[in-house]
């Protein structure tokens, strides 16, 4: 828990970033890398995701202040990223995977590092360009997009010492998993939903009747 | 495991904070109030409506659209919300056939105003004397009331007049063209000194021997409702029931052929098909364009065809509407050059269709109408100016040549006398007619003081007289100071008066990305030319710098070095 373990933790990515399959599988297998620091790379990931939104200039700006909620936003980025660990975490059990959640989750916050880079680059880059040259910045923010997926899914395999196709396969059955999750989220809601109602109406009743 | 979790909330707490700081520095479309200490002398109800539009400011809720038995006046900002703006036009007065003193009309069709100001209106009826054409001033005081037309010597009397139209070239002036949707005709005649009209030609219905692209029953299904005729005599008739495009005729009137067929959109796997695999019976058979229906139609004043038309294709037009990508294929009016190609600008904040806020009900479960606006008529006025009749909601909306929503207003409702089913409108310079259907009536409305500093400005800006209209837009902006366009004039004033970064702090109060864009990569040229000489300088000096550095320590190595070797 001291400052440097959190620094060091900080550091690995660098590692992560060079050698995305030897950093993982140090991370997983001898205990490099840090819980702290990668919910700090989580936090620094959220925090650049709003940065972009909000800091973007005037001509690539597209939120509309009437509407923009950074709490909605907050929940847009961390709601999948927590859905996908879970999702993968259970599907993964089931696979012998290798992969503990929390080196589902660490792998998955060190892969975000280039995109946290590119999203952060992108804010001064909107100010200097006009609309003709758009292209820039799509290609920035292209970059950040593809190292991101490519980090996550190599983290992911070397995390359960997956092979390739087997890896490709969890990733689809994980997707079906989120998929399945919010489904029972719904279901749950609705079913909460009901039963406050009629606890609600039961409450009512008695309090008319006593 | 409290540290990191503290360090966490600590970090959430910040982003939030930040999060609102940048929500308050956000650019938001309704800047700030242009002082206004002017209006109380110069219109003391304007100052008012100034008022109700600074509490709008205030709160974006106010700003939303709410319909109420007012009359509504509105512009829509780039986010598509409704604006309250100023009443572009006042009513001047309802009309009715009575009130004309040409005894009650039964039922109104068309009205066209011509070059000198005349009004001109056709109206059906079961009687004979229903069916006429009368001539009226702007003022709707009436000059001629015409039932038929004279024939050599023998009189014709109208039996369903629908579209009409009156030329007002140098070529052509003065002539009357109308559309008969009984006898399938449409009537070219000429007013005479006696005031009474007589035929010059008749344009007939096109038969199949006129030309090959005629199908089987087009007779049948043929009947003409509106005409425009251009400058080199050429007829264009939009008719009900049909789907092939605009009817047009060369000027002895023989059938030409069809204007601005709806057009076939092939996807690529249809391409490949038709390339490589249909057979030539099959090839055949595919369709090469696809129905539309036009329903009216104008003539501006360059000479191009305004063409409002009935879609089918309401995703298309939702789509681009939530894009704000106008095209051809989600148009619901075409400007159609003689090729039938559509040239209409769409640059505006929304593609121009009418109403693009509570097109469904469960965004606004108060609205009393919903869908997209039903465009009925166009009408071209001054300075590439038009404007469209919405059947749907009453509205009437007013675009510039770019696309722009100037203004849109619906007059009073219904229950305060205004109207129910508007079916045709025309306008004058200063004055704009619509049609009721419901109360068989002219609607006369006068543009305001407010409207009149638009297109006075419009006007002054198609001219090339920048700073002339700049001084008009600070005068609109008295009137309305969340008029869009008022601070994208200013900017282009400012633009091309070279003034970059005021024109920049102007496009972005109106929320202009294009301009604003224009306007950033000259400032940009102005800071590179600024800081180039400097930065390369410096990047020089720096360099030179180091090599000199370097150098000192090799020296200073050296010496060392040597001293050592001398001990």
């Amino acid at each position: 828990m001291n400052k440097k373990k959190i620094l060091d933790g900080l550091k690995y990515s660098g590692t992560i970033i060079s050698h995305p399959i030897q950093g993982v599988y140090e991370m997983r297998f001898e205990g490099q890398g840090d819980m702290t620091a990668c919910i700090i790379l989580m936090v620094l990931f959220v925090f650049s995701v709003i940065l972009k939104q909000v800091y973007t200039g005037f001509i690539f700006n597209t939120i509309n202040p009437r509407e923009y909620s950074v709490i909605r936003e907050m929940a847009n980025v961390l709601f999948p990223f927590f859905l996908w660990c879970i999702a993968n975490w259970s599907v993964t059990a089931l696979m012998d995977g290798e992969g503990r959640f929390k080196d589902i989750y660490m792998s998955l916050c060190y892969a975000t590092v280039p995109f946290i880079i590119t999203n952060i680059l992108y804010v001064p880059m909107s100010y200097w360009f006009t609309a003709g040259e758009s292209g820039f910045l799509g290609i920035v923010n292209g970059i950040g997009e593809v190292f991101f997926l490519l980090y996550a899914f190599i983290g992911n395999l070397t995390v359960h010492q997956f092979s390739l196709s087997k890896a490709v396969f969890t990733v689809i059955l994980t997707l079906f998993g989120m998929v399945f999750i919010m489904f029972l989220m719904v279901l749950f809601a609705s079913m909460f939903d009901s039963l406050y109602s009629y606890l609600s109406g039961i409450v009512t009743e008695i309090q008319l009747r006593v | 495991m409290r540290k990191p979790l503290l360090c966490v909330m600590l970090i959430a707490c910040l982003l939030l904070s930040l999060g609102s700081v940048a929500y308050a520095d956000e650019p938001t479309s309704t800047p700030q109030v242009i002082s206004s200490e002017g209006d109380t002398s110069k219109a003391g109800d304007t100052s008012e409506k100034t008022e109700v539009d600074l509490s709008a400011v205030i709160s974006n809720e106010d700003s939303v659209y709410k319909p109420t038995s007012a009359f509504t006046s509105f512009t829509y900002d780039c986010w598509g919300d409704t604006v309250q703006c100023p009443d572009p036009y006042s009513l001047v007065r309802k009309v009715d056939g009575i009130a004309m003193g040409i005894g009650s009309i039964k039922k109104v069709i068309d009205i066209y105003t011509d070059s000198e100001g005349f009004v001109y209106l056709t109206t059906n009826g079961d009687e004979a004397k229903d069916n006429s054409i009368v001539k009226m001033d702007a003022q709707l005081n009436v000059k001629a009331h015409w039932l038929g037309f004279y024939d050599g010597g023998k009189f014709v009397p109208f039996t369903k007049p629908c579209g009409i139209f009156v030329t007002g070239e140098e070529t052509n002036k003065g002539e009357i063209y109308v559309a008969d949707s009984s006898t399938k005709d449409v009537y070219h005649l000429k007013a005479q000194k006696d005031n009474t009209l007589k035929l010059v030609n008749t344009i007939a219905a096109p038969a199949r021997a006129d030309s090959p692209i005629i199908s089987d029953g087009f007779i049948e299904r043929y009947i003409p409702s509106r005409v425009v005729v251009d400058h080199t005599n050429r007829v264009y008739v939009v008719a009900t029931n049909v789907n092939e495009g605009i009817v047009t005729f060369n000027k002895e009137g023989k059938f030409d052929g069809f204007l601005a067929a709806g057009k076939v959109t092939i996807d690529a796997f249809t391409k490949f098909m038709k390339k490589y695999v249909y057979t030539d019976a099959q090839k055949k058979r595919t369709a090469t364009s696809v129905p539309i229906n036009y329903n009216n139609i104008d003539l501006d004043k360059e000479g191009f065809i305004f063409a409002t038309l009935f879609t089918t294709d309401v995703s298309t037009v939702l789509s681009e509407i939530k894009h704000n990508d106008g095209t051809e294929a989600g148009a619901l009016v075409r400007r159609l050059n003689m090729m039938g190609t559509d040239i209409l600008k769409r640059d505006g904040y929304a593609p121009p269709v009418g109403d693009t806020d509570i097109l469904n009900a469960m965004e606004n479960p108060d609205a009393t109408y919903n869908g997209l606006s039903q465009i009925t008529d166009v009408s071209c006025g001054n300075y590439g100016t038009y404007a469209l009749l919405d059947n749907n909601r009453n509205h009437i909306f007013v675009y510039n040549n770019e696309g722009y929503l100037l203004y849109a207003f619906s007059g009073p409702d219904i229950t305060a006398g205004g109207m129910k089913t508007p079916i045709a409108i025309a306008q004058n310079d200063n004055y704009l007619y619509v049609l009721d259907n419901n109360s068989s009536a002219i609607f006369l409305y006068e543009r305001t003081e407010f409207a009149n500093a638009v297109i006075d400005a419009i006007r002054l800006e198609k001219a090339g007289k920048y700073s002339d209209a700049s001084t008009i837009w600070k005068k609109v902006l008295d009137y309305d100071s969340t008029y869009d366009l008022a601070y994208l004039g200013l900017g282009k004033t400012a633009y091309w008066n070279g003034d970059y970064e005021e024109s920049m702090r102007l496009f972005e109060l109106c929320n202009n990305k294009t301009w604003y864009s224009k306007a950033w990569e000259e400032t940009r040229k102005e800071v590179l030319a600024r800081w180039f000489m400097p930065i390369v300088f410096t990047i020089i000096g720096l360099l030179v710098l180091s090599f000199v550095l370097k150098i000192m320590k090799k020296n200073k190595l050296k010496k060392q070095k040597e001293a050592t070797e001398l001990e």
